[in-house]
């Protein structure tokens, strides 16, 4: 009753925020002032504003929260309540971060989604993954948003404001701007799990994939994004921090998909590869221009379509199969029979990953090559952060069809060379051969599940040309062939049925077991040695004043010998003492 | 107005020498009910003075008390006095009778009043295995005397006289009240806080004399207005001392060392108010006293005092994330928010000093919260070992846990729920201390205490994981594990809406601090 | 008369009956003791008083006064010895010490 009640709740403002945006869709920009407050030289609203940004971001998170609750209606059932109040919370705190005009609005926003992110994560409280990769989410964009944090007091109190749309506009020093921005990008790095804090999107695969879909790929990891276009006048200004995005950005976007192109289960690709697009985006917003911006926010647009469609695809194979990892699913693959009991998830799968993978006429192609385009007309004009941005996205999008001709091939066909012999998955499963698992249950799940996934997937394809079609054909052959280059190798591996991956890669270059070390560790440590410090040095202080009374308490204790004569003398010698100190005292 | 001050003053302490005429045999839930009517009517006389403070005809002081926000010249922590009473007590030694209120105090006594009231409630159906409910209620409301007499007094002897007042009856709430299965623990526990706090009050009485020396009055208002200049000699002696007394009271590391054991000895009713009221006499003396009557001295020790406040942030988050106490982890967890609301004090700017005033209030929303919860599931669990109660409390108590874990995510500051105001508050003061003092440190120190919030956050996720989540097949639900009851509703709903409302709408109390 | 007589007197009396009580092993002499030590004062008082010459004679009307107090203390003091006589059969100071503090008594109280 209760869970029906907030899935309706959940459903209808995830409507209500479609309909907004249909409604403030061409709109003159405007902010709405509400009375604010503060103290001393602080002062804060919780203005609101709309323009064109709020408006497509109203429209993502609409559309990709209306699909997921509608979904979760199918998905989910255990827990049901709590689960749809928290994606209800979250997609609220998302429509705050899009309208507000104040940074503090902002931050409420950005970090209840941060709450809700990690409280969504551990939906399975049960497992043990769950909860570490819970904690490890919020702990690591908790350490972002202290970066954040500051860089509000820096920007804030340095503009003289806290409204975003007055930002920029004031006068303020250059080491105070390059400091505010790039702290306002550690909360980026963080939220966006770039490198170096990249490490907990990955262990967030946990929760529910609705959630993935809705958090980890189309809205929040997101927000970094949309913070950065949101002040992209004061980004633009602070060339250093822009320089350190752009490092942070290829960085990301070249680890991130060598990482993807190791991983063995499919939501955990799908997450690498989310860091990865991200950092495309970044790449796009790094350069600095008006089309890196408008490339940037529409491969944001377009990566919303088709990531949420392949993190819903994956839930699906969750749903039937019970696990998302290539072992168990190639014990149906080698049947051949997934695909066949599946045919809708198969379908769109295939466009979600061939969207991913930039295949032409589908909507990453188009976003993809339009931060190519704008990376090399920046790069024409003799920019070194231009090049170094097209090199790595170039590199990015072989990585990117070399990962997602992997996936598809090997979760969903069977290995040629290996045809009904052990492929190179099944050497890790012992059950692999003990029997075959039971297909008859496999089905695509009911039209609640069915039709977020063709709704989203013909987003993943119309979208690319919703930008109008502007190709320059030069690039679009170049990252055609770039894709190609990336896909033929994974078609040889398959064909071999061989699947190497390093063993630097599959430990995802050693980066969270560094950190364990690095921190986790020391933490430990210092959290015993405050424990023991205050038992044994600080009580001890304390328990020692003590016992020094009670021991000077036995100690004039003897005095008391019951012998009135010894007390007097005692007093007589007492009132000599005294008047002789007097005496010399007087003198 | 200054009826209704002396009225809520009044009340509870002769209403608990009534309850002790009663004879002893005197019902639980009478002497409950009796607690829970006073405490409701000093509740409303907290409320009725909030109201004819905001008013604009009543307020006389409040026109006077408005500075414009840019000046920053101004003494934070001045008293504004409204609903004053002043009347000569012992004229020999220039002691008055002299009480008064403003918006830095009112919130204070409210949330006191609100906590008392709470805690008599609760007392209707709860309460320890000790029995003697009605000497336990008598002593609530002495306290509160106490407490709320210390937030209005206007003179520093008054001040140090309600100050002492409610030591005592804490001490007897924690050592006849307190832990049944260790009497020891609980003796040496309470003996430990009276010792610690009743040294902290004679050293603190003895700053108030040399300020006496100084300045040649004790009064509050009238030493706002003519404050101590110069930071050094007996001026700065004075302050030293007065700032080591209450920062016994706050607790400051290194000298928290009884608040662990007295609030995981202490009985829930005790855990609360220690934990929401007391320590805030502390930082409402740091405000009071130091701040605006000895601004150079207080500047010349600013410093250090931001220093250990934020050692102990930092030293009070990584010792909760050792702890396997469930009682003494909320209790360091309180080290470490004190650590909050000392360095926004030592800021000295309006900035740093309303973050220290608003983290006072929501701390004790939360922290009495927390301690209520830490009551609930000791007593149903009979002890407060984390490893002994077990993990998977989502489902064994699904409602006690969810609001557990909504007051861990209040507590540790998320944006949106009270805790946030005053820390964001307190790091912006140190990201702009006010004139004079050491940017640099500050800024070292406000960089700590933002990582020291990333503790705070770990080990209240640490508290989450090991308490909340877990495999239920290896927890199963204990017999007696009843979920949230409806007096546990009643008692706890008003701090959950309280924290979220300010929280949502902070300008409920940062507006009418706009004159530090 | 020179002052320093009557002064040396009383120090010679206050002398014999600070060694009386703290000497002497007899309740008895040690309460004589006391009164001799108090009329040393009075012999002081008196000798001061003739000296000033003041017109109020406070140094008479005290001396009166503590020739009071003493004949009140003896009065009591010799009810204590009597008492002490009557228990333990004795009036012997250093065997009465029923309040002596040994271990055994801390450990009492602490308990």
């Amino acid at each position: 009753m209760i869970a029906t009640t907030w899935r309706v709740v959940g459903v209808g403002f995830s409507v209500l925020v479609i309909l907004s945006a249909i409604l403030l869709y061409g709109v003159e920009p405007q902010v709405t002032s509400f009375p604010g407050t503060g103290v001393g030289a602080a002062y804060w609203t919780f203005d609101v504003r709309t323009d064109d940004l709020t408006v497509l971001l109203l429209a993502v998170v609409g559309v990709v929260s209306a699909c997921v609750q509608v979904y979760s209606i199918a998905y989910l059932h255990e827990r049901a309540a709590s689960y749809t109040a928290l994606v209800t919370l979250f997609t609220a705190a998302m429509v705050t971060v899009v309208i507000a005009d104040s940074l503090f609005l902002l931050l409420i926003g950005w970090e209840v989604m941060g709450a809700c992110s990690y409280l969504l994560i551990s939906h399975y409280w049960e497992r043990r993954d769950a909860r570490s990769g819970a904690m490890k989410a919020f702990l690591i964009t908790r350490l972002g948003d202290v970066g954040f944090l500051f860089g509000i007091f820096v920007l804030g109190l340095g503009y003289g404001t806290f409204r975003i749309s007055e930002l920029g506009a004031g006068d303020i020093s250059p080491a105070a701007l390059t400091t505010g921005t790039i702290l306002l990008l550690v909360g980026v790095v963080g939220k966006s799990a770039q490198v170096p804090l990249q490490t907990w999107l990955p262990d967030a695969m946990p929760g529910p994939s609705p959630v993935s879909a809705l958090i980890h790929a189309a809205t929040m990891v997101a927000a970094g994004v949309f913070l950065i276009a949101r002040l992209y006048d004061v980004f633009v200004a602070a060339e250093t921090t822009l320089t350190v995005l752009a490092v942070v950005a290829c960085v990301t976007m070249l680890f991130a998909a060598l990482c993807a192109a190791a991983a063995v289960e499919v939501k955990r690709v799908l997450a690498w590869s989310t860091v990865s697009q991200l950092a495309i985006m970044f790449a796009g917003l790094s350069l600095g221009t008006a089309d890196g911006r408008h490339a940037a926010l529409f491969h944001l647009v377009t990566h919303a379509a088709f990531k949420g469609l392949l993190f819903l695809c994956a839930g699906v194979l969750l749903h039937q199969v019970g696990s998302a990892a290539f072992v168990v699913l190639r014990r149906y693959t080698r049947r051949g029979t997934l695909r066949k009991a599946m045919p809708v998830t198969f379908v769109t799968m295939t466009i979600g990953l061939a969207a991913l993978a930039g295949v032409p006429g589908f909507a990453g192609f188009f976003s993809k090559d339009s931060v190519v385009e704008a990376a090399w007309h920046h790069a024409r004009d003799g920019s070194t952060v231009g090049w170094f941005v097209l090199v790595s996205v170039c590199l990015t999008a072989v990585l990117t069809a070399f990962y997602c001709v992997r996936l598809w091939l090997w979760i969903f066909f069977r290995t040629p060379a290996l045809a009904g012999a052990l492929g190179a998955f099944e050497d890790d499963d012992a059950m692999a051969d003990a029997e075959d698992p039971d297909f008859s249950k496999l089905r695509d799940g009911s039209w609640l599940m069915r039709g977020p996934l063709v709704l989203l997937a013909i987003g993943a394809i119309v979208l690319g040309y919703a930008d109008g079609l502007h190709l320059s054909w030069a690039i679009a052959g170049l990252t055609t062939v770039l894709a190609v280059l990336g896909a033929l190798p994974a078609y040889s591996l398959w064909r071999r049925g061989a699947d190497p991956r390093p063993v630097v890669l599959e430990h995802e270059f050693g980066a969270d077991a560094a950190y364990g070390k690095a921190v986790v560790v020391p933490v430990r440590w210092f959290a015993k040695l405050a424990v023991l410090g205050d038992r044994d040095v600080i009580g001890a202080y304390v328990r020692a004043a003590g016992r020094t009374g009670t021991l000077a308490s036995q100690g004039f204790r003897l005095l008391q010998t019951g012998n009135v004569q010894t007390y007097l003398t005692f007093a007589v010698a007492g009132v000599v003492a005294l008047a002789i100190l007097a005496g010399v005292i007087g003198a | 107005m200054n009826g209704v001050l002396l009225s809520i003053l009044a009340l509870p302490v002769l209403a608990a020498l009534a309850l002790w005429a009663l004879p002893s045999s005197t019902g639980d839930r009478i002497a409950a009910l009796y607690g829970s009517v006073i405490s409701g009517l000093v509740l409303v006389g907290s409320v009725v003075l909030w109201v004819g403070y905001l008013r604009p005809a009543g307020a006389i002081t409040l026109e006077a008390g408005f500075v414009d926000p840019g000046d920053r010249g101004s003494v934070p922590g001045r008293l504004h006095a409204f609903a004053e009473t002043d009347l000569t007590w012992i004229p020999a030694l220039n002691v008055r009778f002299h009480l008064a209120v403003d918006s830095i105090s009112l919130p204070l006594i409210m949330l006191t009043a609100l906590l008392v009231f709470l805690c008599c409630l609760y007392s209707l159906r709860i309460t320890p295995r000790i029995g003697r409910t009605r000497s336990l209620i008598a002593l609530l409301l002495v306290i509160e005397t106490g407490v709320i007499g210390t937030f209005a007094a206007a003179d520093l002897i008054l001040f140090f006289l309600f100050f002492e007042v409610v030591l005592i009856p804490m001490w007897l709430v924690i050592d006849i009240w307190g832990d049944h299965h260790d009497p020891a623990g609980r003796r040496r526990a309470a003996t430990t806080f009276v010792l610690m706090t009743v040294l902290g009050s004679a050293v603190m009485l003895v700053g108030f004399l040399l300020l006496y020396r100084v300045s040649g009055t004790f009064d509050l208002e009238l030493l706002g207005q003519i404050p101590v200049t110069g930071g050094h000699g007996t001026a700065l002696a004075a302050a030293i001392l007065i700032a080591l007394g209450l920062a016994v009271k706050m607790p400051l590391w290194p000298l928290h060392i009884w608040l662990p054991d007295a609030h995981a000895k202490a009985p829930t009713v005790g855990s609360v108010l220690l934990a929401g009221v007391l320590l805030k006499l502390g930082s409402y003396g740091l405000v009071r006293v130091l701040l605006p009557v000895l601004p150079d001295a207080t500047a010349t020790i600013a410093p250090y005092l931001a220093g250990f406040s934020t050692v102990a942030i930092v030293a009070g988050s990584l010792a909760c994330l050792a702890q396997t106490d469930v009682k003494r982890l909320i209790a360091y967890s309180s080290v470490g928010h004190m650590g909050f609301i000392g360095l926004g004090i030592a800021t000295m700017s309006p900035e740093g000093v309303a973050g220290a005033l608003f983290a006072n209030i929501a701390h004790g929303l939360i922290t009495g919260l927390l301690f209520f919860l830490a009551g609930a599931i000791k007593d149903r669990h009979d002890t407060s070992d984390l490893r002994v109660i077990g993990r998977a409390l989502y489902a064994r108590l699904p409602r006690i846990g969810a609001l557990l874990t909504f007051a861990c995510l209040a507590s540790l500051g998320l944006p949106g729920l009270a805790g946030f105001w005053g820390e964001m508050l307190a790091l912006m003061g140190a990201y702009r201390p006010a004139d004079g003092l050491p940017r640099t440190t500050y800024l070292v120190m406000m960089v700590i205490a933002g990582l020291g919030t990333v503790l705070t956050a770990a080990y209240f996720l640490r508290l989450i994981r090991n308490l909340n989540q877990g495999d239920p097949a290896e927890h199963p639900a204990t017999a007696f594990a009843v979920d949230l009851s409806r007096i546990e509703l009643v008692t706890w709903a008003p701090l959950v809406v309280l924290t979220v409302v300010l929280g949502v709408c902070p300008w409920l109390l940062l507006d009418h601090w706009t004159f530090l | 008369m020179p002052l320093v007589l009557p002064l040396l007197l009383a120090v010679a009396l206050f002398c014999l009956g600070v060694y009386g009580v703290l000497a002497r092993r007899n309740a008895i002499t040690m309460l004589m003791s006391f009164e001799l030590m108090l009329n040393a004062v009075n012999l002081n008082l008196i000798a001061f008083d003739a000296w000033r010459l003041d017109g109020l004679a406070t140094g008479q009307t005290l001396a009166i006064f503590v020739i009071t107090l003493a004949a009140a203390e003896i009065g009591l003091g010799l009810a204590i010895v009597l008492l002490l006589f009557r228990g333990h059969g004795h009036v012997d100071a250093d065997a009465a010490r029923d309040l002596l503090e040994t271990a055994d008594t801390a450990k009492e109280i602490d308990r």
